[in-house]
């Protein structure tokens, strides 16, 4: 029992393993007691072999994760990257930059010359338009608003007469009208059940007119 | 996580307070500036090109450096992280970081252990964000991991049955590791697969010799325990 006492700790094999490894001085006691106790040799070697064991699969796993050729592209990459350490970022001039020189006012000449010839273009033909077809510029609003008020009704599909009323200027807004109440009634016509809720709550054209005459 | 804590408020640049040069002494054993390591010697040139502002130099002095520790550096960020992606990542960053604050190195530290810090604060970082974006997204393929150790694997040991065993032993220390208390798996990683020895994992953590090496052992204890040993 007094033997059995006498052994190295857990803590003291592991302390002679690190020392062994790390090349420190071992405690002179535990290498006395290791000299003589095969016991305590036994476990130190138990935790060596572990500690090895740990170590060997670590490697081997690196090894394998990371074989030579990985190794070397991995470093070309860092130097790659080095390359772009302390060095300022570049910065790419503005191209109005440039044209404070001399060919500045060529270069912006152009535009400006576009622009100009644009506008002028869009006032003379403004001009001759008014001239040859004049009713169209002498319009009155509320008729042009009725006259456009077809259109949005147009791009239904279940109206293909709608091209007809817009494609004739001399129709009057009472046409109009009139034409818009014959499509109201056609499209009421189905009278869908369900849909006549939402029927009775939509403003009609034709009540609009009732109350306005 | 209080070792993460530890890790993260020293700073790079910052001489530990227990560094060698101030002549402390730790559990009876005098520091004295141990002499000067080649990739020591080999930073301290590199600072002086970059300060000179001989750029292309340094950085072909610093291939030097990205060499000697380039092995150590990937066995600890895999350890770590274990993806081989991210360990590459997390090693490119740690070079390129270290080359950008070359300024900033004092030679109270050795290299090795200045650059460790960095490459354990990047892998830290790393394994948080991940633990964060897993709370938020599901994980990935992790079978995609395991084939490519197995493929890469398969060239060094033809037999399937040792290879398989050797991949579930791996994968048993690996998940053993992970159920380490934080500050117990970095003093293990820096000791065991960093090669680093107690003292320098002190300074590097901030963490008392004595404390780092009981660490250490109990690590030890509880690996052993997990893998079926003597606990």
């Amino acid at each position: 029992m007094i033997g059995h006492s006498r052994h190295l700790k857990d803590d003291d094999l592991f302390e002679c393993y690190l020392a062994a490894r790390t090349g420190e001085e071992p405690d002179p006691r535990s290498m006395e007691h290791l000299a003589d106790c095969d016991e305590c040799v036994t476990r130190y070697d138990e935790v060596v072999a572990f500690m090895d064991a740990t170590r060997q699969a670590a490697d081997a796993e690196t090894d394998a994760e990371f074989p030579a050729e990985r190794l070397h592209v991995q470093q070309q990459q860092i130097l790659r990257r080095l390359e772009h350490v302390h060095r300022s970022a570049r910065v790419i001039t503005f191209p109005g930059r440039d044209t404070l020189s001399g060919s500045r006012s060529v270069a912006r000449l152009t535009p400006r010359w576009l622009a100009a010839a644009a506008a002028a273009g869009l006032f003379i033909g403004v001009a001759v338009g008014g001239y040859f077809a004049p009713e169209r510029f002498h319009r009155p609003l509320v008729q042009q608003a009725a006259a456009d008020r077809p259109m949005m009704v147009q791009q239904h599909p279940a109206a293909p007469t709608a091209i007809r009323v817009s494609s004739s200027p001399d129709e009057t807004p009472a046409d109009d009208d009139a034409f818009l109440v014959e499509l109201e009634l056609a499209l009421a016509r189905p009278h869908t059940r369900e849909l006549q809720p939402f029927d009775a709550m939509t403003p009609h054209v034709r009540d609009i007119n009732n109350q306005e005459r | 996580m209080s070792d993460h804590r530890k890790v993260r408020n020293a700073k790079p640049n910052q001489a530990p307070a227990d560094t060698p040069h101030r002549g402390a002494t730790r559990g009876g054993a005098p520091l004295l500036p141990p002499p000067q390591s080649d990739d020591t010697r080999l930073a301290i040139e590199i600072r002086e090109l970059v300060e000179a502002g001989s750029m292309d130099e340094a950085r072909e002095r610093f291939a030097d450096i990205v060499s000697m520790h380039q092995r150590r550096a990937l066995r600890i960020a895999f350890q770590y992280l274990r993806d081989s992606a991210e360990a590459d990542e997390a090693v490119q960053d740690a070079f390129v970081k270290v080359f950008t604050h070359i300024g900033s190195y004092r030679e109270a530290w050795p290299f090795e252990v200045w650059f460790t810090r960095i490459l354990i604060n990047g892998c830290l970082d790393r394994r948080k964000s991940r633990a964060r974006r897993e709370r938020w997204f599901v994980p990935g393929d992790e079978h995609s991991q395991e084939s490519a150790t197995e493929s890469t694997g398969s060239r060094s040991d033809p037999d399937p049955e040792e290879r398989l065993l050797a991949r579930e032993r791996r994968g048993k220390l690996a998940a053993a590791i992970d159920r380490l208390d934080g500050r117990q798996r970095t003093v293990f990683m820096l000791c065991h697969y960093g090669d680093c020895s107690p003292r320098e994992v002190s300074a590097m953590t901030g963490i008392n010799e004595s404390t780092v090496r009981v660490h250490l052992f109990r690590a030890v204890r509880k690996l052993r325990g997990f893998l079926g040993g003597k606990s």
